[in-house]
């Protein structure tokens, strides 16, 4: 919303140069042309603009500016960018094992799947071939933290719907994973665990043991979750019928997650393009119709079965002795003098895409995160549109969505 | 699908690259909204994944590449089509007033809406005909060059 604001109602054509920030005094003439990306701002009496975030806890790291009428939400514009990093210009300056690091903090509790495209996109253009064994070990870290990530997510949702205990279990049942991903990686959250070529370390000799018993263990909790959130009819008065977003227009806005699977559309990469060893899993993707927010909060829940399930068929199938990280050359190359490579895996929240051009040097010459909260994003206006104010919260939480990663 | 574009654009569409599961096409500015609409209509590609522009200051020119995928169409779960077009590229870039333009496909395409700000706030290249050309990730006083150019430089680096 930046720039001009004035209560004059004059048309103004937004496509033309001005003074950059040029500012309009209340009530005075408006300038016959604004500069680009600037746009006037109508006011009326009847309209109230609120501005939610970005202090507002329930908001997340960004800022939705929006109009009310009474009680009923008449538009919404979202106002990302206030922890934007910068994270694709680094990436240009630093060699693909440097990037590691830095790449996975727009989701920390996620960041397994956030490096998973770009290793898998840097493995085209060096020319690398995976071990066997690599292949599995990242199914399972990239399972257990896809875990990690939507109990994150499940805690921040219960909590923004007024039910401390579903912020209480799932951050306690999370340390489960935590723990485990602790004993494979040796880092807590950051793991910086995948690299081009693989990962950096082999499992620990007792982890098998201790992921089976923790899974089985974190899946029992997770079932209970129905009976106190889930089932629950003050969670159902909330979340059912609001912000009901149709099959068409999912398509049309180009979600992608469990946004686009509660619409009733069965689009999951590991499936539809499968990535490393996902060809050989057993498991079940599930899709619900409704397009409702209590779908959408639905999904990632039975998602996190489904990826225990995973973990288990992963320990049981793979090789159980091998190297575990190809071996790379200092400073890898890119083989061509122009390369240009796009991979994308299924993450915690939808697919995450990673678009390498490389000229041949140890550093890429561009880097794109594709990253699924960013391009969830755009439906929000659209869902919250005759929404009760009340029911933002429900509505935003259940698009999967981290303002972080969208910001990158 | 290439020779189907090739037959209908001619030398107006290069085919760039054919790898499994990807194809790359660079279309010309002007034909460019045509290309896509092709791609969506008879090609079946209904959704936008991401929208990069690539700086190339030797060419003198701005690239954005558009990655299209297909949701209902089956056949096309593992296609990503690729759709490159290029702007001509200032030395002395001023965002929105100068001539690195190109025509929105956000008609076309509606999933590319936040794509395409950001591309013009990163890169400066102007969308025509895009609805909402404000900046999105970066503050709204940003007086500094679009930050992705090659010529905008890090700090100590």
């Amino acid at each position: 919303m930046a720039g001009v604001s004035t209560a004059a109602t004059a048309e103004v054509e937004a496509a033309s140069p001005a003074a950059p920030g040029a500012r309009q005094a209340q009530g005075g003439e408006l300038p016959s042309r604004l500069p680009p990306g600037m746009a006037v701002e109508r006011t009326d009496e009847r309209i109230m603009t609120l501005n939610v975030g970005p202090q507002h806890p329930g908001s997340g790291h960004m800022r939705l500016v929006i109009q009310v009428d009474g009680d009923h939400i008449v538009n919404c514009d979202p106002d990302p960018g206030y922890v934007h990093r910068g994270e694709e210009k680094m990436a240009e300056y630093r060699n693909y094992i440097l990037n590691i690091p830095h790449l996975e903090r727009p989701v920390i509790h996620d960041s397994c799947n956030v490096l998973y495209p770009y290793c898998l996109a840097a493995e085209e253009i060096l020319g690398i071939e995976v071990p066997e064994r690599a292949k599995y070990v990242r199914v399972i870290a990239s399972e257990l933290n896809k875990c990690i990530y939507i109990q994150y997510w499940l805690a921040i949702y219960g909590i923004f719907l007024g039910h401390s205990t579903m912020f209480m279990w799932p951050a306690g049942d999370r340390e489960l994973l935590i723990d485990l991903m602790e004993k494979l990686t040796g880092a807590r959250v950051t793991h910086a665990y995948f690299v081009p070529g693989g990962v950096r370390n082999d499992m620990p000799a007792n982890f098998e043991d201790a992921c089976l018993r923790q899974v089985a263990y974190f899946e029992k909790r997770i079932k209970e979750y129905a009976d106190v959130f889930y089932d629950n009819p003050v969670l159902l008065s909330r979340t059912e019928n609001t912000g009901v977003l149709s099959r068409q227009d999912a398509v049309r806005f180009g979600t992608t997650g469990s946004v686009l699977r509660a619409s009733g559309i069965d689009y999951d990469l590991r499936k539809k393009e499968p990535y490393d060893a996902y060809d050989e899993m057993d498991y079940e993707t599930p899709v619900l119709h409704k397009g409702d927010s209590y779908a959408r909060s639905r999904v990632p829940w039975l998602d996190m079965m489904e990826s225990c399930r995973i973990v288990r068929d992963a320990l049981a199938k793979m090789p159980k002795s091998g190297s575990v990280r190809a071996k790379l050359k200092p400073n890898p190359k890119g083989k061509l003098p122009h390369q240009e490579v796009y991979r994308r895996v299924e993450s915690g929240r939808g697919s995450l895409g990673c678009h390498i051009v490389s000229d041949a040097k140890p550093e890429p010459y561009r880097v794109k995160m594709s990253v699924p909260s960013f391009r969830n994003l755009i439906c929000m206006p659209n869902l919250l549109r005759g929404e009760k104010l009340g029911n933002m919260p429900a509505v935003y939480w259940s698009l999967n969505y981290w303002p972080v990663e969208a910001d990158r | 699908m290439t020779a189907r574009i090739a037959d209908r654009f001619g030398d107006k569409a290069e085919i760039l690259a054919v790898a499994p599961n990807r194809t790359a096409v660079r279309a010309a500015a002007d034909t460019v909204k045509d290309v896509a609409a092709f791609i969506r209509n008879e090609l079946n590609f209904d959704h936008a994944e991401s929208v990069s522009g690539v700086d190339y200051p030797k060419d003198n020119e701005i690239e954005v590449v558009y990655h299209l995928g297909s949701y209902l169409d089956p056949s096309l779960s593992k296609q990503i089509m690729a759709l490159h077009v290029r702007a001509p590229r200032e030395d002395s870039p001023n965002p929105g007033s100068d001539s690195t333009r190109l025509p929105s496909l956000r008609d076309v395409f509606y999933s590319v809406e936040f794509h395409e700000r950001e591309c013009f706030e990163m890169l400066g290249v102007y969308f025509e005909g895009h609805p909402d050309n404000r900046r999105l990730l970066l503050p709204e006083d940003w007086a500094d060059l679009p930050p992705l150019r090659k010529d905008f430089a890090i700090k100590g680096r």
